[in-house]
Protein backbone atom coordinates (compact mmCIF):
# COMPACT_ATOMS: atom_id res chain seq x y z
CA UNK A 1 0.00 0.00 0.00
CA UNK A 2 1.60 3.09 -1.22
CA UNK A 3 1.73 6.29 1.33
CA UNK A 4 1.33 9.45 0.50
CA UNK A 5 2.25 11.94 3.65
CA UNK A 6 1.32 15.53 2.80
CA UNK A 7 3.03 17.29 5.65
CA UNK A 8 6.36 15.64 4.80
CA UNK A 9 5.58 15.20 0.95
CA UNK A 10 6.79 12.02 1.08
CA UNK A 11 5.64 8.84 -1.21
CA UNK A 12 6.28 5.56 -0.06
CA UNK A 13 6.38 2.80 -2.03
CA UNK A 14 6.82 -1.04 -1.17
CA UNK A 15 8.65 -3.18 -4.36
CA UNK A 16 9.16 -6.83 -3.23
CA UNK A 17 11.82 -9.21 -5.17
CA UNK A 18 9.99 -12.54 -5.11
CA UNK A 19 11.59 -15.99 -6.56
CA UNK A 20 12.72 -19.17 -5.81
CA UNK A 21 15.45 -20.11 -3.29
CA UNK A 22 19.24 -18.72 -4.71
CA UNK A 23 17.93 -17.08 -7.73
CA UNK A 24 19.54 -14.00 -6.92
CA UNK A 25 16.71 -11.55 -4.87
CA UNK A 26 19.62 -10.74 -2.16
CA UNK A 27 22.02 -10.60 -4.91
CA UNK A 28 20.16 -7.85 -6.99
CA UNK A 29 19.71 -5.43 -3.57
CA UNK A 30 23.37 -5.76 -3.06
CA UNK A 31 24.16 -4.49 -6.13
CA UNK A 32 21.92 -1.88 -5.65
CA UNK A 33 23.10 -1.02 -2.30
CA UNK A 34 26.45 -0.88 -3.56
CA UNK A 35 26.21 1.08 -6.76
CA UNK A 36 23.52 3.71 -5.56
CA UNK A 37 25.15 6.81 -3.67
CA UNK A 38 24.84 6.87 0.46
CA UNK A 39 22.99 9.97 0.59
CA UNK A 40 19.84 8.58 -1.57
CA UNK A 41 19.87 4.92 0.31
CA UNK A 42 19.93 4.04 4.18
CA UNK A 43 21.98 1.00 5.08
CA UNK A 44 20.76 -2.74 3.78
CA UNK A 45 19.17 -5.17 6.44
CA UNK A 46 19.70 -8.70 5.98
CA UNK A 47 17.85 -11.60 8.39
CA UNK A 48 20.29 -13.65 7.06
CA UNK A 49 21.17 -17.45 8.46
CA UNK A 50 24.97 -18.38 9.03
CA UNK A 51 24.82 -19.76 5.34
CA UNK A 52 23.87 -16.28 4.04
CA UNK A 53 20.72 -17.61 3.08
CA UNK A 54 17.87 -15.25 3.86
CA UNK A 55 15.92 -16.13 6.76
CA UNK A 56 13.18 -13.33 6.88
CA UNK A 57 13.84 -10.56 4.36
CA UNK A 58 16.44 -8.58 3.01
CA UNK A 59 15.39 -4.53 3.07
CA UNK A 60 16.77 -1.51 1.30
CA UNK A 61 15.15 1.86 1.74
CA UNK A 62 16.21 4.00 -1.42
CA UNK A 63 15.36 7.73 -2.36
CA UNK A 64 14.50 9.40 -5.44
CA UNK A 65 12.78 12.51 -6.99
CA UNK A 66 10.37 10.86 -9.63
CA UNK A 67 7.51 12.90 -8.83
CA UNK A 68 7.85 16.77 -8.93
CA UNK A 69 7.16 18.24 -5.56
CA UNK A 70 7.85 14.66 -3.62
CA UNK A 71 10.82 13.15 -1.91
CA UNK A 72 9.45 9.18 -3.65
CA UNK A 73 10.81 6.47 -1.03
CA UNK A 74 10.97 3.18 -2.57
CA UNK A 75 11.18 0.11 0.02
CA UNK A 76 12.75 -2.74 -1.10
CA UNK A 77 12.61 -6.24 0.16
CA UNK A 78 13.10 -9.40 -0.97
CA UNK A 79 11.34 -13.01 0.44
CA UNK A 80 13.39 -15.98 1.69
CA UNK A 81 12.70 -18.31 -1.44
CA UNK A 82 13.36 -22.03 0.56
CA UNK A 83 9.98 -23.87 0.06
CA UNK A 84 9.51 -24.34 3.42
CA UNK A 85 9.47 -20.39 4.56
CA UNK A 86 6.02 -20.00 3.34
CA UNK A 87 4.62 -17.89 6.19
CA UNK A 88 7.60 -15.26 6.69
CA UNK A 89 7.00 -14.84 2.75
CA UNK A 90 3.29 -14.27 2.75
CA UNK A 91 4.39 -11.33 5.88
CA UNK A 92 6.45 -9.62 3.12
CA UNK A 93 4.40 -9.25 0.79
CA UNK A 94 1.92 -7.54 3.15
CA UNK A 95 1.17 -3.90 1.59
CA UNK A 96 3.56 -4.90 -1.52
CA UNK A 97 2.93 -2.07 -4.63
CA UNK A 98 5.20 -3.64 -6.93
CA UNK A 99 6.94 -7.52 -7.71
CA UNK A 100 10.01 -8.31 -9.09
CA UNK A 101 9.84 -12.04 -9.98
CA UNK A 102 13.57 -13.02 -10.25
CA UNK A 103 13.62 -16.49 -11.83
CA UNK A 104 16.76 -19.15 -12.11
CA UNK A 105 17.36 -19.77 -15.88
CA UNK A 106 19.21 -23.13 -15.04
CA UNK A 107 17.45 -25.99 -16.57
CA UNK A 108 16.77 -27.80 -13.61
CA UNK A 109 15.31 -24.89 -12.03
CA UNK A 110 11.88 -24.25 -14.03
CA UNK A 111 10.41 -26.31 -12.22
CA UNK A 112 10.96 -24.28 -9.13
CA UNK A 113 10.62 -20.75 -11.23
CA UNK A 114 7.12 -22.38 -11.62
CA UNK A 115 6.39 -23.53 -8.12
CA UNK A 116 7.18 -20.09 -6.61
CA UNK A 117 5.35 -17.96 -9.40
CA UNK A 118 1.78 -20.27 -8.24
CA UNK A 119 2.83 -19.70 -4.97
CA UNK A 120 3.39 -16.03 -5.09
CA UNK A 121 -0.31 -15.94 -6.78
CA UNK A 122 -1.44 -17.72 -4.08
CA UNK A 123 -0.36 -15.38 -1.49
CA UNK A 124 -1.66 -12.58 -2.77
CA UNK A 125 -4.74 -14.30 -2.56
CA UNK A 126 -4.47 -14.50 0.36
CA UNK A 127 -4.49 -10.66 0.54
CA UNK A 128 -7.04 -10.26 -1.72
CA UNK A 129 -4.69 -9.04 -4.53
CA UNK A 130 -4.21 -10.47 -7.96
CA UNK A 131 -1.23 -9.78 -10.86
CA UNK A 132 -3.68 -7.39 -12.30
CA UNK A 133 -3.76 -5.66 -9.21
CA UNK A 134 -0.29 -5.28 -8.71
CA UNK A 135 2.43 -3.86 -11.17
CA UNK A 136 5.14 -6.34 -11.59
CA UNK A 137 8.41 -7.89 -13.65
CA UNK A 138 10.34 -10.91 -14.67
CA UNK A 139 13.77 -10.90 -14.30
CA UNK A 140 15.40 -14.20 -15.90
CA UNK A 141 19.20 -14.23 -13.52
CA UNK A 142 22.11 -16.06 -13.96
CA UNK A 143 22.24 -15.65 -17.82
CA UNK A 144 25.95 -16.82 -17.95
CA UNK A 145 25.09 -20.04 -17.09
CA UNK A 146 25.82 -22.70 -19.58
CA UNK A 147 23.05 -24.38 -18.75
CA UNK A 148 20.55 -21.92 -19.33
CA UNK A 149 16.99 -22.39 -20.40
CA UNK A 150 15.88 -20.39 -23.49
CA UNK A 151 14.50 -16.84 -22.80
CA UNK A 152 11.76 -18.08 -25.03
CA UNK A 153 10.94 -21.02 -22.56
CA UNK A 154 11.27 -19.05 -19.75
CA UNK A 155 8.91 -16.24 -21.00
CA UNK A 156 6.35 -19.01 -22.02
CA UNK A 157 6.42 -20.75 -18.81
CA UNK A 158 6.42 -17.46 -16.65
CA UNK A 159 5.01 -14.77 -18.58
CA UNK A 160 1.69 -15.90 -19.54
CA UNK A 161 -0.90 -14.33 -18.07
CA UNK A 162 -3.26 -12.40 -19.65
CA UNK A 163 -1.28 -9.01 -19.51
CA UNK A 164 2.52 -9.57 -20.68
CA UNK A 165 4.32 -7.84 -18.54
CA UNK A 166 8.28 -6.49 -19.14
CA UNK A 167 11.16 -9.42 -18.68
CA UNK A 168 14.63 -8.71 -18.43
CA UNK A 169 17.64 -10.91 -18.62
CA UNK A 170 19.97 -10.26 -16.13
CA UNK A 171 23.20 -11.33 -14.41
CA UNK A 172 22.90 -10.06 -11.02
CA UNK A 173 26.47 -10.58 -9.36
CA UNK A 174 27.93 -8.65 -11.87
CA UNK A 175 25.17 -6.30 -11.99
CA UNK A 176 23.91 -6.58 -15.38
CA UNK A 177 20.28 -6.24 -15.88
CA UNK A 178 19.16 -5.35 -11.96
CA UNK A 179 19.21 -1.59 -12.57
CA UNK A 180 16.44 -1.94 -15.74
CA UNK A 181 14.30 -4.34 -13.66
CA UNK A 182 14.18 -1.51 -10.98
CA UNK A 183 13.83 1.06 -12.97
CA UNK A 184 11.00 -0.35 -15.09
CA UNK A 185 9.47 -1.62 -11.88
CA UNK A 186 9.42 1.92 -10.09
CA UNK A 187 7.84 2.92 -13.12
CA UNK A 188 5.20 1.14 -13.29
CA UNK A 189 4.24 1.13 -9.43
CA UNK A 190 4.61 4.87 -9.50
CA UNK A 191 2.56 5.07 -13.18
CA UNK A 192 -0.36 3.08 -11.44
CA UNK A 193 -0.77 5.72 -8.73
CA UNK A 194 -0.77 8.51 -10.69
CA UNK A 195 -3.39 6.94 -12.86
CA UNK A 196 -5.23 6.03 -9.99
CA UNK A 197 -5.22 9.08 -8.41
CA UNK A 198 -6.16 11.18 -12.17
CA UNK A 199 -9.09 8.40 -12.35
CA UNK A 200 -10.88 8.94 -9.22
CA UNK A 201 -10.68 13.02 -9.27
CA UNK A 202 -11.64 12.99 -12.88
CA UNK A 203 -14.84 10.51 -12.04
CA UNK B 1 -7.63 -2.17 3.20
CA UNK B 2 -7.28 0.50 0.83
CA UNK B 3 -5.08 0.68 -1.83
CA UNK B 4 -3.42 3.96 -0.96
CA UNK B 5 -2.61 5.73 2.22
CA UNK B 6 -3.48 9.80 2.36
CA UNK B 7 -1.85 11.56 5.33
CA UNK B 8 -3.16 14.97 5.66
CA UNK B 9 -0.41 18.11 7.24
CA UNK B 10 -2.99 18.40 9.81
CA UNK B 11 -3.13 14.57 10.62
CA UNK B 12 0.60 14.37 10.83
CA UNK B 13 0.47 17.31 13.34
CA UNK B 14 -1.82 15.48 15.86
CA UNK B 15 0.13 11.91 15.32
CA UNK B 16 3.07 14.01 16.15
CA UNK B 17 1.70 15.58 19.12
CA UNK B 18 0.37 12.45 20.61
CA UNK B 19 3.57 10.91 20.78
CA UNK B 20 5.40 13.90 22.39
CA UNK B 21 3.06 14.24 25.03
CA UNK B 22 2.97 10.26 25.69
CA UNK B 23 7.01 10.89 25.56
CA UNK B 24 6.83 13.15 28.16
CA UNK B 25 4.17 11.75 30.31
CA UNK B 26 5.90 8.10 30.44
CA UNK B 27 9.36 9.51 30.69
CA UNK B 28 10.34 7.25 27.96
CA UNK B 29 13.09 8.40 24.89
CA UNK B 30 11.79 7.75 21.81
CA UNK B 31 8.08 6.56 20.66
CA UNK B 32 7.26 5.40 16.57
CA UNK B 33 4.34 4.97 15.13
CA UNK B 34 4.14 2.61 12.33
CA UNK B 35 1.97 0.47 9.81
CA UNK B 36 2.21 -3.34 10.04
CA UNK B 37 3.71 -3.39 7.49
CA UNK B 38 6.97 -1.25 8.74
CA UNK B 39 6.03 1.96 7.48
CA UNK B 40 6.87 4.53 9.27
CA UNK B 41 4.63 7.53 10.07
CA UNK B 42 6.10 9.36 12.78
CA UNK B 43 8.99 9.23 14.91
CA UNK B 44 9.37 11.60 18.16
CA UNK B 45 11.97 12.08 21.08
CA UNK B 46 15.70 11.13 20.98
CA UNK B 47 16.99 9.88 17.70
CA UNK B 48 20.45 10.44 17.74
CA UNK B 49 22.97 7.38 16.65
CA UNK B 50 19.12 5.53 15.93
CA UNK B 51 17.37 4.41 12.59
CA UNK B 52 14.57 5.10 13.10
CA UNK B 53 13.13 3.19 9.70
CA UNK B 54 15.31 0.31 9.99
CA UNK B 55 13.89 -0.22 13.29
CA UNK B 56 10.05 0.03 12.39
CA UNK B 57 10.73 -2.15 9.92
CA UNK B 58 12.48 -5.07 12.20
CA UNK B 59 9.43 -4.19 14.94
CA UNK B 60 7.20 -4.57 12.09
CA UNK B 61 8.60 -8.06 11.24
CA UNK B 62 8.61 -8.80 15.19
CA UNK B 63 5.17 -8.50 15.48
CA UNK B 64 4.36 -10.16 12.64
CA UNK B 65 6.23 -13.11 13.89
CA UNK B 66 4.75 -13.35 17.52
CA UNK B 67 0.89 -12.68 15.74
CA UNK B 68 2.09 -16.19 13.40
CA UNK B 69 2.99 -17.41 17.05
CA UNK B 70 -0.04 -16.46 18.40
CA UNK B 71 -2.07 -18.17 16.42
CA UNK B 72 -0.18 -21.63 16.85
CA UNK B 73 -1.51 -21.81 20.57
CA UNK B 74 -4.96 -20.52 19.51
CA UNK B 75 -4.82 -16.58 20.37
CA UNK B 76 -5.65 -13.95 17.64
CA UNK B 77 -2.39 -11.94 18.07
CA UNK B 78 -0.65 -10.76 21.11
CA UNK B 79 -0.87 -7.17 21.63
CA UNK B 80 2.11 -6.21 23.41
CA UNK B 81 5.61 -6.84 23.55
CA UNK B 82 8.08 -5.94 25.72
CA UNK B 83 12.24 -6.56 25.03
CA UNK B 84 14.17 -6.10 27.57
CA UNK B 85 17.90 -4.61 27.84
CA UNK B 86 20.57 -4.14 30.42
CA UNK B 87 20.02 -0.05 29.75
CA UNK B 88 17.12 0.34 26.78
CA UNK B 89 13.67 -1.40 26.41
CA UNK B 90 11.64 -1.76 23.91
CA UNK B 91 7.63 -1.76 23.96
CA UNK B 92 5.62 -2.86 21.01
CA UNK B 93 1.83 -2.55 20.97
CA UNK B 94 -0.82 -2.77 18.32
CA UNK B 95 -2.52 0.28 17.58
CA UNK B 96 -5.70 -0.69 16.05
CA UNK B 97 -5.66 -3.82 12.99
CA UNK B 98 -3.18 -1.60 11.16
CA UNK B 99 -0.80 -0.18 13.34
CA UNK B 100 1.72 -0.41 15.91
CA UNK B 101 3.61 2.05 18.32
CA UNK B 102 7.13 1.25 19.44
CA UNK B 103 8.45 3.29 22.74
CA UNK B 104 12.22 2.96 23.68
CA UNK B 105 12.68 3.85 27.39
CA UNK B 106 15.46 3.59 29.48
CA UNK B 107 15.80 2.08 33.47
CA UNK B 108 14.83 5.68 34.60
CA UNK B 109 11.09 4.70 33.67
CA UNK B 110 9.18 2.17 35.07
CA UNK B 111 7.17 -0.29 32.53
CA UNK B 112 4.29 0.29 34.43
CA UNK B 113 4.23 3.90 33.32
CA UNK B 114 5.07 2.83 29.49
CA UNK B 115 2.06 0.33 29.59
CA UNK B 116 0.01 3.06 31.00
CA UNK B 117 0.48 5.60 28.70
CA UNK B 118 0.86 3.77 25.62
CA UNK B 119 -2.48 2.58 26.12
CA UNK B 120 -4.73 5.97 26.64
CA UNK B 121 -2.26 7.24 23.26
CA UNK B 122 -2.61 3.89 21.99
CA UNK B 123 -6.58 4.60 21.71
CA UNK B 124 -6.51 8.36 20.49
CA UNK B 125 -4.03 7.36 18.04
CA UNK B 126 -6.43 4.74 16.45
CA UNK B 127 -8.95 7.17 15.80
CA UNK B 128 -7.05 9.49 13.84
CA UNK B 129 -5.64 6.20 12.27
CA UNK B 130 -9.42 4.96 11.62
CA UNK B 131 -10.26 8.20 9.77
CA UNK B 132 -7.03 8.23 7.81
CA UNK B 133 -7.86 4.37 6.69
CA UNK B 134 -11.61 5.30 5.89
CA UNK B 135 -10.45 8.01 3.84
CA UNK B 136 -11.68 7.22 -0.26
CA UNK B 137 -8.93 6.73 -2.61
CA UNK B 138 -8.49 10.25 -3.41
CA UNK B 139 -5.47 12.84 -2.67
CA UNK B 140 -7.07 15.25 -0.32
CA UNK B 141 -4.91 17.77 -2.08
CA UNK B 142 -5.11 17.63 -5.75
CA UNK B 143 -2.73 15.77 -8.14
CA UNK B 144 0.90 14.19 -8.01
CA UNK B 145 2.53 15.56 -10.90
CA UNK B 146 4.72 13.33 -12.67
CA UNK B 147 8.04 14.42 -13.13
CA UNK B 148 8.77 14.94 -16.88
Amino acid sequence: MSTVNFASREITCKIVYYGPGLSGKTTNLLFIHKKIPAKHRSDMVSLATDGDRTLFFDFLPLVTRAVKGFTTKFQLYTVPGQVFYNATRKLVLQGVDGIVFVADSAWNRMNDNHESFINMKENLADYGLTLEDVPYVLQFNKRDLPNKAPVEYMSNLLNREKQKVPQFESIAIKGTGVFETLNSVSRMVLVKLINELSAKKGS
Amino acid sequence: MPRHRFITAEEQKQIDNLLRELLKNSDAKTALLLDQGGFLMSVQGFTEHLDPQTIAVLAAGAFATTRELAKLIGEEEFTVMFHQGRRDNIHLSAVGKDALMVIIFENTTTIGMVRLFARETGKKLQSILTVINQRKEEAPMGNIPMQE
